[in-house]
């Protein structure tokens, strides 16, 4: 059995090693001519599009050009394509928004209430197989031949991705994205992943950290791990410092722990996959006993490289994750993609800068300071080192859709920007005016720690208007308990630095048009609990982001009760 | 904090007093590790005098195994505390009684 698995985890690498390969060369020669590119590929949406109810209404046959679509189709979002949507999913129409057939509907995880239901065709499908998976493993490829002189070694991966089998009313796939484009390997899993499929796609909820961590440790083969976000890869790790020994208990009887929640169905099946193993659990209980300093390179030696987005509002749990793996381990940020479109990829491993794709659809930018935002730019207009916010017309029937992002040109790969995400539009903070959007913050967190020696576990920002005049509210979680003798000096330091990343709010600080900023500590693993109740809530893992913003009665109600200390 | 356990048959009741918190949340989380054969959990707290954020994790794990093998109640709920439940959301996931 170890040894068909053994072939057939070569087999799958070597060939995702090629996919990767080609990936890469695909990339390389479509950046090259990104600009060309990204025009065929706008007029190729509209011609395909043309015949549609929403092509018919713009005029799709009549525009053969860039200038033409900025002048007869306006810019959109979602509530543009509800009605569309809706009729989509409830009568089974189709040629509404796209002549495309649509394999399945993302559900949005930036909305209340209602989720959004994105359309997700065929061809978004396979960009999200090239750009989404396939790429990763050439860019690591890639990586190791050029520092080692060789290729990565073959091996298994842990993976905290998760895609639930859900359909709409007319039977089409939905739920996250991210999890989709591995539904193709469901039957294959194994050759590649720590985790069996019943983890994978989960059909009823169970003890999902104990058991992807239950499958990966009796694995000593394990290379890489891979995840949407890179907070479910510390969540597992953190969750594994407080319950390693039972798991080398269980690891040691070949068993799943008696208060492990799991079905008896699949308890069986998965117990059948077991076998006692005393060796590696004490291996395992030697190196735990040792800390969590790298401890994945120690438990598993041939540990090679990472995947999750990490950059942006996930730097903390990078810096967190650093920990566990070291810093010699590559990481790749995997990409800058939202639900409506996966707009850029990492070419490179550690880079925080993403190749936009020419070919993944037609995308547009205003310039973030502009007066005039009905004013668009193509990639060829962009500068390095500006900001910019996106508009995206993706290959599934959104047009000049504002998504709301705004991204920096960090430089340019060929042809193609370069982009980092920054911030997203409607979540900017101002009370009087000033503006302050989540990379102040985030770079005002990054030189707190360095300023202060704490480390900060997850932060946000909250604008209190109800005292006069309006100030922010700062909360923060440190890694310990902190001396609260000290909690002004924090505060000072962090109203001080947000004074440097938003000159703006500096002024309204000196001339009292804002009140001193407030700094509340919150209750260790308050933010842990935050994603445990969104979970069981049924939100997907997938989808969690940091809050940056508290800017929900919900949001507030939460955070604020599960305040430790604050500054008046 | 003081943890009492109370087994008759398939039932178990916990009761806890003083505080639940980062410190001890990891004493109530060693105790609910064996819920094996338990198909009704009752959390007496009556006498809890607060609850933290890990705390309120630790509720939340035993939720998680007792939606699979039974039920889970939480007695005697503080006033506070029923206003921790609420905010955060565990009124809609805990029965608080």
């Amino acid at each position: 059995m170890a040894i068909v698995r053994g072939i057939t985890n070569h087999v799958f690498c070597t060939v995702m090693k090629k996919r990767g390969a080609n990936a890469l060369r695909h990339l390389d020669e479509v950046s090259r001519r990104a600009v060309s590119a990204s025009e065929e590929t706008l007029l190729k949406i509209l011609k395909d599009n043309a015949d549609t109810e929403y092509g018919k209404k713009y005029d799709f046959a009549g525009i053969s050009s860039i200038d033409e679509y900025r002048k007869k189709v306006p810019f959109s979002n979602y509530d543009d394509y509800a009605p569309y949507i809706e009729r989509m999913i409830n009568n089974d129409e189709e040629d509404l928004i796209t002549s495309y057939p649509v394999r399945h509907y993302a559900l949005s995880s930036g909305s209340v209430g209602v989720p959004k239901h994105i359309p997700v065709t065929q061809a978004t499908l396979d960009n999200y197989a090239i750009y989404g998976a396939s790429i990763l493993f050439g860019v690591m490829d890639e990586y190791f031949r050029n520092t080692t002189g060789k290729s990565y070694k073959d091996g298994f991966c842990l993976n905290t991705i998760e895609a639930p089998p859900m359909v709409t009313e007319n039977g089409i796939p939905k739920g996250p994205i991210s999890g989709t484009c591995m539904r193709v390997f469901a039957d294959h899993l194994l050759s590649f992943m720590t985790s069996p499929a019943e983890l994978v796609f989960p059909t009823e909820s169970m003890d999902s950290k104990y058991l992807k961590l239950r499958f990966a440790l009796a694995n000593r083969k394990v290379t890489c791990m891979t995840s949407a976000f890179m907070t479910s890869l510390v969540d597992l790790m953190t969750w594994l410092e407080s319950n390693w020994e039972e798991m080398c208990d269980d690891i040691e009887k070949g068993v799943i722990g008696e208060s492990v929640m799991i079905s008896p169905e699949l308890r069986r099946k998965f117990e059948s996959m077991f076998e006692p193993d005393p060796k590696r659990a004490d291996e395992l209980r030697e190196e735990f006993k040792k800390g969590f300093d790298e401890i994945v390179i120690r438990i598993w030696p041939d540990f090679q490289w990472l995947g999750a987005i990490g950059t942006g509002g996930f730097s903390q749990y990078t810096q967190k994750m650093r920990k566990y793996t070291g810093r010699n381990v590559p990481y790749s940020f995997l990409n800058y993609a939202a639900s409506e479109s996966l707009m850029a990829v990492a070419r490179r491993t550690g880079e925080d800068g993403f190749v936009l794709l020419p070919d993944g659809g037609f995308y547009e930018f205003i310039p973030a300071d502009a007066d005039d935002d009905e004013t668009t730019l193509t990639i060829d207009q962009l500068e390095e080192g500006k900001d910019y916010e996106i508009v995206v017309t993706n290959l599934s029937g959104f047009y000049r859709y504002r998504i709301k992002d705004v991204v920096r040109v960090k430089g340019f790969y060929n042809e193609s920007p370069m982009v980092s995400f920054l911030y997203r539009k409607n979540q900017m903070i101002s009370i009087a005016g000033e503006k302050t959007n989540e990379e102040a913050l985030r770079w005002t967190i990054e030189r707190f720690q360095d300023e202060t020696g704490l480390l900060i576990t997850d932060y946000s920002v909250y604008a209190d208007t109800d005292s006069k005049p309006g100030r922010y509210v700062l909360l923060m979680e440190p890694d310990k308990e902190i001396d609260e003798s000290k909690l002004q000096e924090y505060r000072d330091v962090a109203e001080k630095l947000l004074g440097q990343a938003n000159p703006s709010f500096g002024q309204k600080i000196m001339n009292g048009t804002l009140g001193k900023t407030k700094l509340c500590i919150t209750q260790q693993e308050t933010y842990m609990l935050y994603r445990d109740v969104m979970i069981m809530k049924g939100v997907s893992q997938n989808q969690l982001k940091p809050v940056r913003a508290i800017d929900t009665p919900m949001k507030e109600k939460f955070f604020f009760n599960l305040i430790e200390t604050e500054t008046e | 904090m003081t943890i009492s356990k109370d087994r008759n048959g398939s039932e178990l009741t916990i009761a806890l007093e003083g505080r639940l918190d980062t410190t001890t949340a990891p004493e109530l989380a060693e105790e609910i590790k064996s819920l094996d054969g338990v198909e009704k959990l009752k959390f007496d707290i009556e006498k809890l005098e607060y609850i933290s954020s890990a705390g309120l994790r630790v509720l939340l794990s035993a939720q998680k195994v007792m939606n699979k093998q039974g039920s889970m109640v939480v007695k005697n709920a503080s006033e506070s505390i029923k206003e921790i439940f609420e905010v955060t959301g565990f009124d809609g996931i805990l029965t608080v009684e």
